[in-house]
């Protein structure tokens, strides 16, 4: 009887002290400190709102493009484990003369029908260099054939568990936990680019 | 027979650390309603926090020496974090409550810390913030910044001041003493922090809303 009271008490110690432990860091505190430590530390899923990586590249400057992939992907309807969604975020370095469109950067979401290594584009929104926001217009059809691209390679982030477990093994770079994926842009271009 | 009251004790004491599904419904709603508010925008936000401390004289920097007077000057740091929480219902609630306190709101804030804008400071300490919805937010950073401070130092020396009475100036009648530390003071700079935590609009009827300086 003694040893369940003292394990009783002990377990409901522990449950006090960590709500106490846990009340010493705020949410706000550890978004601070996400962005200080974010050039030292993978990110930590089940506590970040977003888990952002840059994960592809072109160009040279000034028309670098860059490609950040976040890594909390989404099951749009929960009983079909085949069907990912993914947020990906294109920016733009300048205004490329060859490149259609005057884009600061593109927040594209993605949704893969791993199997069948299909594609299509659920939502987005592009910020224009002027400032304005084209929204897009709906989802797209489902595409297939794009093994070689930046999608493929995205398609293959959201459905392959690798890309999960060691993102740091297969060339994607941790960038932080930003809910807005502006906010990934701008720091990225403030570090990265420094032109800017 | 002697587990149930104990057994009624723990579910007791489960209940009271678990959420209430009241307080849980009502904490989702704003977690959505923040979510809402950091959708992309149209509207921009920039200011430039600072601190203000008293002048250190350039060619005291070295040795600690500070200059004379009481001229104050405005500090900027650049790369330095800077966010918004959206003012929803419940964030004005624990604000109110806290009386503005930064600490206590902050420490009471829960998943809703997470869902937040962020921007960086540029070279000139200056932050700007894209894709705002208007409305209001919570902006919170910090200034680090080095101060002129003055260190008390204990020497581990003393020193007895003895005061002597007399009635003619010659014969000693009584005599008092005062012992005290000795301390050597030195001037010296310090790394301190200047915490800006306040509620800011972001105004509809503009793309760009200036704060200008931040206390």
């Amino acid at each position: 009887m003694s040893r369940v009271l003292i394990a009783l008490v002990a377990a409901v110690l522990v449950a006090v002290g960590s709500c106490a432990a846990h009340a010493q860091s705020t949410g706000l505190d550890r978004a601070l400190w996400d962005m200080e430590a974010s050039k030292t530390r993978e990110c930590n899923a089940a506590g970040m709102p977003r888990c952002w990586y840059m994960f592809f590249a072109s160009n040279e400057a000034p028309y670098r493009q860059l490609w950040m992939v976040d890594l909390k992907v989404r099951n749009p309807e929960p009983k079909n484990a085949n069907l990912i969604e993914i947020d990906v975020t294109q920016m733009h370095d300048g205004d490329d003369p060859d490149v259609k469109g005057n884009d600061d950067f593109l927040l594209y979401t993605l949704q893969f029908q791993c199997k069948e290594k299909k594609y299509r584009v659920a939502d987005g929104f592009a910020l224009k260099l002027d400032g304005s926001i084209q929204e897009s217009k709906g989802a797209t059809e489902w595409y297939g054939g794009y093994e070689d691209t930046w999608i493929g390679l995205a398609g293959k982030i959201a459905c392959e568990k690798k890309y999960h477990l060691a993102p740091g093994d297969n060339n994607m770079v941790f960038l932080g936990d930003f809910h807005r994926p502006v906010d990934a842009v701008d720091h990225t271009k403030a570090i990265l680019w420094l032109q800017r | 027979m002697r587990l149930a009251p104990l057994f009624l004790a723990a579910m007791a004491m489960s209940a009271a650390l678990a959420a209430s599904p009241t307080a849980r419904a009502q904490s989702q709603a704003d977690v959505n309603e923040s979510i809402d508010q950091l959708k992309m925008g149209k509207h921009s936000l920039t200011g430039r926090p600072g601190a203000t401390r008293h002048v250190i004289a350039e060619a005291g920097k070295r040795k600690g020496v500070f200059s004379r007077g009481a001229k104050t000057e405005r500090v900027y740091t650049q790369k330095q974090p800077v966010v918004l929480i959206p003012y929803t219902r419940l964030v004005e609630a624990i604000t109110l409550k806290h009386k503005g306190d930064p600490f206590l709101i902050s420490s009471s804030l829960g998943d809703l810390g997470n869902y937040t804008a962020r921007a960086l400071t540029d070279a000139d300490g200056v932050f700007h913030f894209r894709g705002l919805k208007a409305g209001r937010y919570l902006l919170s950073t910090t200034v680090p910044y080095e101060a002129a401070v003055t260190v008390r130092e204990d020497t581990g020396r003393t020193r007895t001041d003895t005061t002597l009475q007399t009635t003619d100036g010659y014969n000693i009648t009584g005599a008092s003493s005062v012992t005290s530390k000795v301390y050597d003071y030195r001037k010296t700079t310090s790394e301190l922090e200047h915490r800006v935590f306040k509620l800011v609009v972001v105004k509809a009827d503009s793309a760009v809303t200036e704060l200008g300086e931040l206390q």
